[in-house]
């Protein structure tokens, strides 16, 4: 296993227990037309990047659930014999919040989706070092999870937040001096596929800017 | 970027194991099977390239599935250096247990007790590793068509910075009826079978494919010299039609595997057979290269297998080359640019430096450089 020090340089997270109201979307997306086409994951992508101050190069993105939302709409379009959305369909892929970020901002860089299950922002977070490691830039890693459909109080068993987003922007340090490992800072209720990134960011806003990830 | 060695690959497509697909593409003997889709109230048959045997959209079949593939591939690896092989897998599959949660208990009239029972697709590989005894590093990354070409590119900068010195490579797609409605919904559905850069081509055949490559450090007549990827989409799902965001990512290719288009003995493209994706594919390659570049299209063999299409057809082009031939591009009678002519038959060829492109959904595009020692 090598072990490589990150620093961090900014980190945002955000969480609601029903639907995270303001994501200041007017000023982030000024045009109506493709602020309707966002998917709830995208605009708390896009409000994270934002709180973070990136201004865009390569990003890690993870999501365990991706577009659940759109999933369901396509899900109940089979099953009641009704209009299967192309739009639906568009945005039902996993990388689609990332790939609004990078209509919206004209970020041309590498783009990398992550899927682990309950360890995804671990993941993330880890390919997120792998590719800072790489390339010497800056990286976001964010993940995202916005699983707020109709009905799923009655399949939801893993979170009393419907929404919930998580991000750092990171950059390889050459010194591991005084580079912490990751410590629990896990906040209850909060969905497994993020914890790992919002313990990174609860000990960035406990002043430690340079942790230790493990490939 | 370092090369990193191709050491082995396999596959298993809707023609049979590798030799079998081999072969298929050799005499062209193709296979193109069906599957019934809902539409709009009602259904519909579309073409499909199924497995011979099926395999089931449940956790257990496709696990197994995978298991066979590596079964073949990490009896390859030294036993002392299992260790420090690393698994990433790549794939467009999204959780099938969760869509079927979902129908079960909110849509359906009688709903059912739901056990949240959450697999992800990453445990397989975490599963499968253990069982392997390989590193326990995996990664499962999804970005639509581009994700076993992206898995390709991260597993490289895994081996070039010391963290592991092999790398299994997998890429695996199976029958979606939700995702090939959604294709069928946005028109993108062949009537019968791909016809990349044809003036006549009308679509996209979906397929299954199982295939995984082995990179690593040891010595190899085969070698991944270097790659781009990138996103930057015009919309959502596509690129211009001029092709200048494939454009850049062909050229970042070429630099980052410090060559030139020039050097490139043949081109494997993208070419799904859809009306925007070829036009702007072939905008692209006239940009970057002369009219005397060999380009084929392997699609109408094995179909449009999306997140496994990366690992896939670079190890059927590999092994076609290893054979001793560029394969012809199926189904293209009249391309879409006069000088710019897809292979029109099997041409003869043993070693070179390749491109491989993927553009996919999202602005995701990806280059990938490939070479052969010659013999």
């Amino acid at each position: 296993m090598k072990k490589v020090a990150l620093k961090i340089l900014s980190s945002s997270k955000i969480y609601a227990k029903t639907k995270i109201e303001d994501l200041d979307e007017k000023r982030l997306v000024p045009s109506m037309m493709l602020r309707r086409r966002l998917t709830r994951n995208s605009k708390v992508m896009l409000y994270l990047s934002d709180k973070c101050g990136f201004n865009g190069t390569k990003i890690v993105y993870g999501t365990c659930y991706s577009e659940l939302q759109e999933a369901a709409k396509m899900a109940n379009a089979v099953i009641t014999n009704g209009l299967l959305s192309p739009t639906s369909f568009q945005n039902s892929v996993y990388n689609t919040a990332p790939s609004y970020y990078s209509l919206i901002h004209k970020d041309r860089d590498e783009i990398i989706t992550v899927s682990s299950g309950m360890k995804t922002s671990l993941d993330t977070l880890k390919t997120a070092a792998l590719q800072a490691l790489v390339s010497k830039e800056k990286i976001l890693c964010v993940a995202v999870e916005c699983i707020n459909i109709e009905n799923i109080e009655e399949v939801n068993r893993c979170t009393d937040y419907l929404e919930a987003g998580v991000a750092i922007v990171v950059e390889i340090s050459d010194d591991m001096t005084d580079a912490k490992e990751i410590e629990d800072h896990k906040i209850d209720g909060i969905i497994d596929s993020l914890q790992d990134l919002m313990s990174v960011v609860g000990i960035h806003d406990d002043g430690i800017d340079k942790i230790l990830v493990e490939l | 970027m370092a090369t990193v060695n191709i050491l082995d690959y396999e596959i298993y497509s809707a023609q049979g194991n590798l030799e079998e697909t081999l072969e298929a593409i050799k005499n062209q003997e193709i296979v193109i099977s069906s599957k019934t889709i809902r539409a709009i109230e009602e259904d519909v048959v579309i073409p499909f390239f199924s497995f011979r045997d099926e395999v089931s959209q449940n956790q257990k079949s496709i696990y197994n599935a995978l298991k066979n593939l590596l079964l073949k591939i990490v009896p390859k690896i030294d036993e002392d250096k299992r260790e420090s092989t690393a698994l990433i897998i790549g794939t467009s599959l999204v959780d099938w247990y969760l869509v079927d949660a979902i129908n079960d208990t909110a849509y359906e009239y009688k709903k059912t007790p739901y056990y949240s029972k959450k697999h992800s697709i990453d445990s397989y590989a975490k599963k499968l590793s253990k069982e392997f005894g390989l590193n326990e590093f995996t990664m499962t990354i999804n970005t639509a068509c581009t994700s076993s070409a992206n898995a390709l590119l991260e597993a490289s900068n895994l081996i070039n910075c010391g963290v592991v010195d092999y790398a299994i490579v997998v890429g695996v797609e199976i029958f979606s009826p939700i995702m090939s409605s959604g294709f069928y919904a946005m028109n993108l559905i062949s009537a019968d079978k791909p016809k990349p850069f044809d003036k006549k081509r009308d679509g996209l055949v979906l397929g299954e494919a199982i295939a995984g490559i082995l990179l690593g450090v040891d010595k190899s007549k085969w070698s991944l010299e270097g790659g781009f990827s990138n996103c930057n989409s015009q919309t959502i799902t596509s690129v211009s039609q001029s092709g200048d965001e494939c454009v850049e990512v062909m050229q970042k290719a070429l630099e980052n595997a410090k060559t030139q288009a020039q050097n490139i003995t043949a081109l494997k493209a993208h070419a799904t057979g859809s009306d925007s994706n070829d036009e702007a594919e072939i905008n692209a390659i006239s940009k970057v290269f002369d009219s005397s570049l060999i380009f084929t299209a392997l699609k109408p063999f094995v179909g449009h297998t999306i997140g496994a299409s990366g690992v896939l057809e670079i190890s059927l082009f590999m092994a076609a080359i290893d054979d001793g031939f560029i394969p012809k591009t199926l189904s293209c009678e009249n391309s879409i640019l006069a000088d710019y002519i897809p292979t029109k038959e099997h041409i003869e060829c043993d070693s070179g430096v390749f491109m491989c492109n993927y553009f996919g959904f999202g602005g995701n595009n990806i280059s990938l450089i490939i070479k052969k020692e010659s013999l």
